[in-house]
């Protein structure tokens, strides 16, 4: 079982469908010093929301913590950048960031680098998305990141004022800049910008304390599904290879975020899935979801491929309880569609199960910017996701299946023409195609030419969210053990003795009770 | 039941009788047919076959370990380091081509080639790039890379033994590179002929059944589908071969590893590689075919006890170690577990193998390849491709009423194949 009680609440809490919370903001710090940011994350620490605190939360508001519900309270949670890092003492040669945390196998090494160098050469954000054409914002060298989030505005807006307060009583600390998300009204609730509904297929974590759904996990050999294990996503846990990585303080029990701003292009997308449609006399949402691999709904192409089915999205043991053995030539799902891609689960044309469970994450994503119905002209307004990944290795998690996945075609060995990539979320080259395959016996394939850049990234960023105790030691400026998490609770060391013992604060109160 | 039984009514049937040929073939089938469904294999003669000692068509491997004249490492290195590219003359049938040290006295040429003569072509023709950097090498004949016959000499005497080598494909570079440059024109034409029927399909299709290989067809639309230069787009220029240093990451990436053999394994080891490849080094480890994204690989012993391994993948290094990992994680042990430093849980152990690869791995100096922008399985696809059009086009001419029809058939057969 995890130390709930040490974990952030959004690592693990809130990004199941149906859960996610509708508002989210995102605040972006510098720091002038590390006496500066300590004293923030000082002012800040009873504030921080953990898994635990945010279950008993919901108890409170009498919701089964085991079933899905809506976000009952606003939330906060605290990520730091490498650059703070450096700036606390603790990046580069420091100890926390010893050989034990693996630098070798890249995954300190990509969140060092910070997602603004990796960008072009990694994460395939090229043309418009290339960083010289990021918001401002995103090309500083940023520090730290809040996030609040919560169900209702009301507390919400407590909450922020809170933070306000305590943003402007401490020295040295600037606010570069904010993101503002919120999730659509009800009948477009759950939905993303293209009208999709997203968010459905995450990975299942073994002790998270959350009910897996059939098809979250890895595909066992019968028709079983096996959680993941922690260290996939909590720092300092046994992982998918078997091996404990980052045992330091520091780390355990925290988790790295994945921040990105992507822009849609929704006027584009309907007028180009539509065209492709009107040649052979198909939809525009067949094109859509074909090229998405779930119905507008989130009804899965595979269980469902002729039409949608609303009954069989809205039950989330069942909308993603699906394989691809079902579906070997892609005549119901494409192989190059977004959900296959990204998830290929057990493609026998794809990587193997052993392997593709090394590269899960999970999402959350929160829109921002006006809707716009199918069918109406680009209005010029800015609207998009603000996309949170969450990974316990970002190289071999978010930049695998970004670069091998999403940009190049080794998600399947029947994709073998680089310049096609994922259709909806790729940087797309002049000569892109998607190819549908035609289920219907000698109808040649539909073939969309020509396929236009979709989305654009904005900005982003990488940060570590550390444990709820890793806080307290940042903002105490306590001192880790010389050996590094070797120093076990109630043993007394150098340090004045109580520097492990102290226990994480009484859960952090969630909302609405200013100090 | 016996043959004659079968074979009475085949016999019966007029033009089986024809020749005497025939009627061997019609005997044989029965046999087959007999032996198929009585459930034994056909055998014909107590004797198994001997081994193929003709070599099979296909790329082949040459590596050379030169000699680095006492106190010229240093000149070397900034030679290879520096601007110098030891392979900027095109050359026909070169698939690969390396160079790389493994200490301060050994140079390595490795080239994959269709001919053997090729190589050397290569190397003659590169006269300019090579001459500076083997010059600096022991028993360097004095006429330079020009002087082909004595380079042919030079290079033969310095060649070493390789223990397995694996090839992915047996087609030669020409038409490795005809096929790359058919699948591109014929998306081209699908493209153009999207919706049309009569006339202006025929009229698109025409030069297409005309020219089987398509090179002159469209190609700057093939250009700007590519989204490359002109002087990119080696497969349809004369540009047969393109080497160039590696800069940054390719689409091809090679990796070359040096690790020191466990005392007393070696024999193992040099059993396992040569086992089940008939004693030619033409087949290989079956078990690197599960890899899709290795193109070559091959293994030598240097210096008594080092194992190097040289092999040329697709994209990115994770990706390539964790095919090992999951894919053929035992016999990859098998090999690479003979080594000094092999991690203990062996090759699934991901993170401790990718350690062990990083570790060993020597970096490649110059590396070069006549399709460094497609990857094993574009190319296998678009061999498939090729194969499939011939028949088309043999069948389908640009006068067929039913050309559209004919078409989109062809395209629901070959769907996966235009991916």
């Amino acid at each position: 079982m995890l130390e709930l009680a040490q974990v952030q609440s959004n690592v693990l809490r809130g990004f199941r469908q149906g859960e996610a919370p509708k508002f989210v903001q995102y605040l972006f710090l510098q720091f002038a010093s590390d006496r500066a940011c300590r004293a923030l994350i000082d002012a800040l620490y009873p504030l921080v929301t953990s898994c635990e605190a945010y279950d008993q939360a919901r108890s409170g508001a009498k919701q089964d913590p085991a079933k899905v519900g809506p976000c009952p309270v606003a939330v906060l949670n605290i990520g730091l950048s490498y650059a703070c890092l450096e700036l606390l003492g603790l990046g580069g040669n420091a100890r926390a960031l010893d050989e034990r945390d693996h630098e070798a196998t890249g995954a300190i090494e990509a969140f060092k680098c910070g997602m603004l160098e990796r960008a072009e050469s990694i994460l395939g954000d090229r043309g418009p998305s290339a960083p010289e054409h990021w918001e401002s914002g995103y090309r500083e060298r940023l520090h730290a990141v809040i996030s609040l989030a919560s169900g209702d505005r009301g507390s919400l807006d407590t909450l922020r004022g809170e933070v306000d307060q305590r943003l402007a009583n401490t020295a040295g600390v600037a606010l570069v800049f904010e993101e503002r998300g919120q999730h659509f009204d009800a009948p477009l609730e759950g939905k993303e910008h293209f009208g999709y509904t997203d968010g459905i297929a995450q990975p299942a974590v073994l002790g998270s304390g959350l009910e897996s759904f059939p098809g979250d996990g890895t595909p066992g050999k019968r028709r079983g599904w096996s959680p993941l294990q922690p260290g996939e996503f909590v720092l300092g846990h046994i992982d998918e290879s078997g091996q404990v990585q980052f045992g330091s303080q520091l780390f355990k029990n925290g988790s790295f975020m994945v921040f990105r701003k992507l822009a849609q292009h929704v006027a584009r997308f309907h007028e180009y899935t539509a065209e492709v449609g009107r040649q052979r006399g198909e939809s525009a949402e067949f094109v859509g979801s074909k090229m998405i691999g779930r119905w507008p709904s989130g009804a899965p192409l595979v269980l469902s491929p002729r039409k949608d089915n609303e009954r069989l999205a809205a039950n989330p043991k069942r909308n993603n309880d699906f394989r691809y053995t079902d579906d070997k030539d892609g005549t119901a799902c494409p192989f190059g569609a977004h959900i296959r891609r990204n998830n290929p689960r057990d493609d026998p044309s794809g990587p193997l199960t052993s392997q593709t469970k090394l590269h899960r994450i999970i999402r959350r994503a929160t829109p921002y910017g006006p809707f716009l119905p199918a069918g109406q002209a680009d209005d010029g307004q800015d609207r998009g996701i603000l996309f949170v990944v969450i990974n316990a290795d970002i190289s071999r998690q978010f930049e695998f299946v970004q670069q091998n996945w999403v940009d190049e075609v080794l998600s399947s060995t029947h994709l073998t023409i680089p310049e096609d990539r994922d259709p909806l979320i790729a940087t797309q080259t002049a000569g892109a195609k998607f190819l549908i395959p035609s289920g219907k016996r000698n109808e040649a394939p539909v073939i969309a030419w020509k396929l236009p850049t979709f989305v654009t990234t904005k900005g982003g960023a990488y940060f570590l969210l550390p444990s709820i105790d890793a806080l307290y030691d940042i903002a105490k400026s306590i001192e880790w053990d010389q050996e590094g998490g070797e120093c076990e609770s109630g043993q007394p060391d150098e340090n004045g003795g109580d520097g492990c013992e102290k226990s994480p604060a009484p859960a952090p109160e969630p909302s609405g009770a200013p100090g | 039941m016996s043959d004659h039984d079968e074979l009475t009514p085949l016999l019966a049937r007029p033009e089986l009788l024809l020749s005497r040929r025939s009627a061997v073939v019609g005997v044989a089938a029965t046999t087959v047919l007999s032996a198929g469904t009585m459930g034994c294999k056909p055998c014909f003669s107590p004797v198994r076959p001997k081994p193929p000692t003709t070599q099979k068509p296909g790329p082949r491997t040459i590596t050379v370990r030169l000699t680095i004249r006492e106190g010229k490492f240093r000149e070397l290195r900034a030679l290879l380091d520096g601007d110098l590219d030891p392979f900027e003359v095109p050359a026909a049938g070169i698939h690969y081509a390396r160079l790389f040290t493994t200490d301060q006295r050994s140079l390595f040429v490795m080239v994959i080639y269709d001919r053997y003569e090729q190589s050397i072509r290569m190397l003659s023709d590169n006269a300019a790039g090579v001459d500076p950097i083997f010059e600096l090498c022991e028993g360097y004949p004095p006429g330079g890379a020009a002087d082909t016959p004595a380079l042919n000499q030079w290079i033969w005497d310095n060649k070493i033994c390789v223990e397995l080598y694996y090839r992915a494909y047996n087609e030669s570079q020409p038409v490795i590179r005809d096929a790359l440059t058919l699948r591109e024109n014929f998306l081209t034409f699908l493209q153009r002929s999207q919706g049309e029927t009569g006339a202006e399909l025929r009229a698109l299709y025409e030069p297409f059944w005309n020219d089987p290989h398509l090179v002159v067809m469209l190609p700057k639309l093939a250009l700007q589908r590519q989204g490359q230069k002109a002087a990119d787009l080696d497969v349809t220029s004369k540009t047969l071969l393109r080497m160039e240093p590696i800069v940054g990451k390719g689409r091809v990436n090679p990796f070359t590893l040096l690790a020191r053999v466990k005392p007393g394994e070696l024999r193992k080891v040099q059993r396992t590689l040569r086992l089940g490849t008939w004693a030619t080094i033409d087949l290989g480890l079956r078990p690197l075919e599960n890899l899709p994204t290795l193109h070559f690989a091959r293994v030598s012993i240097i210096n008594g006890d080092q194992m190097l391994f040289a092999s040329v993948y697709d994209g990115d290094f994770i990706q390539y170690v964790e095919d090992f990992g999951t894919r053929i994680a035992k016999e990859i042990d098998q090999v690479f577990g003979a080594c000094i430093g092999y991690p203990l849980a062996g090759s699934q152990d991901v993170a401790q193998f990718k350690d062990f690869l990083r570790s060993h791995e020597l970096q490649t100096n110059a590396f070069g390849g006549s399709y460094l922008n497609h990857t094993l399985l574009e190319i296998q696809s678009s061999l498939a491709l090729a194969d499939e059009l011939e028949c088309f086009r043999k069948r389908v001419d640009p006068d067929d009423p039913k050309l559209r029809k004919k078409l989109d058939r062809f395209l629901y057969e070959n769907q996966l194949l235009l991916t």
